[in-house]
């Protein structure tokens, strides 16, 4: 039976890979929350950001949150990694194409991505800097994954 | 060829593991859309003439023959939201010319003898020209109570040989 100190250490002495992942689960969870209590104000952003054709808008905005949210939960308990970690490095890296992409159109909208509220606005530098924190870390998983299981 | 054979394992387990995670979440995503009480249609028309006729915007549609008439009886003015080029190749008769892309820098000098009561038409050309709608909600900011839009208007005007002009006009 561990004492207290030894769990504390344990928790503490945990790889950056857990803490890592642990993250970016809650980020996903997060994200997704919002998404799935309102799905039409969250179409209507898919919609703003006026790249994908109208027929996939809403399909995007009932699907994509609960993609969002079994990532989260797989990341959190280190289910399925290479699985989870491919999809969350594909997600973010289309998210911040889509954000590069508005922002050098000059199209000025709301991001969604954590709020559908429309009184919630992050400046495009800032939610594309943001996206690039996530992206770094998910891509930082997807290099561990392999090399430790390879090393395995 | 350990190596080979890793990267080969580990694209199998990716492969298989997405396609399960995406299934299992689509199912869950379809299955709580299908139960919930807000449902949202999986296809929804996201068409500017649908969204404006469900009342999405501030400023409304008008249809076609509606504006036919206030053409006639001199009770719109109409706005042209395409590029000068475009204008000066052909316009509705009496059509004001204010282009999107300098809505600003225009604004003053052509609606200056346009009150904030008169009925303005804007129209652009196509059905995915969104210059028109756009153009319709800046004048309602600026104050414009009555702006309606002529979805596709360039185009159904002149399939129905309705009066046009070339050339600038003095307000552009």
């Amino acid at each position: 039976m561990k004492s207290n100190k030894q769990y504390k250490l344990s928790i503490l002495g945990k790889p950056p890979l857990f803490w890592c992942r642990l993250l970016l689960g809650m980020v996903f969870l997060m994200a997704s929350m919002d998404k799935i209590v309102h799905p039409a104000a969250f179409a209507k952003m898919v919609y703003n950001y006026q790249i994908l054709p109208d027929v996939l808008v809403n399909l995007t905005a009932v699907f994509l949150p609960w993609i969002e949210i079994v990532l989260g939960f797989l990341l959190i308990f280190g289910l399925w990694m290479p699985g989870a970690i491919a999809i969350s490095n594909f997600l973010l890296l289309t998210f911040f194409c889509s954000l590069i992409f508005n922002a050098a159109r000059g199209l000025d909208i709301h991001c969604g991505c954590f709020s559908t509220s429309t009184k919630i606005f992050a400046s495009a530098t800032r939610q594309i800097l943001r996206d690039i924190v996530f992206l770094v870390i998910s891509f930082y998983l997807f290099l561990k994954i392999i090399v430790s299981s390879n090393d395995s | 060829m350990i190596k080979k054979k890793h990267y080969k394992k580990i694209l199998l387990q990716i492969t298989w593991q997405s396609a399960a995670i995406l299934s299992f979440a689509i199912i869950l995503g379809f299955l709580a859309n299908t139960l919930r009480a807000n449902r949202l249609a999986l296809k929804t028309d996201w068409s500017t003439k649908s969204q404006l006729s469900q009342g999405n915007d501030e400023a409304g549609i008008i249809p076609f023959d509606l504006a036919k008439k206030f053409f006639y009886s001199h009770a719109a003015v109409f706005i042209d939201a395409r590029s000068t080029n475009n204008y000066n190749k052909g316009h509705i008769k009496g059509a004001l010319n204010l282009p999107i892309d300098y809505f600003e820098e225009r604004y003053w000098k052509v609606m200056a003898n346009v009150s904030s009561e008169t009925l303005i038409i804007t129209y652009c050309n196509g059905e995915n020209c969104h210059a028109s709608e756009e153009v319709a909600m800046f004048l309602f900011e600026l104050g414009h109570n009555n702006v309606k839009i002529l979805v596709d208007g360039w185009t159904l005007w002149q399939q129905n040989c309705l009066p046009i002009e070339k050339g600038a006009a003095a307000s552009s």
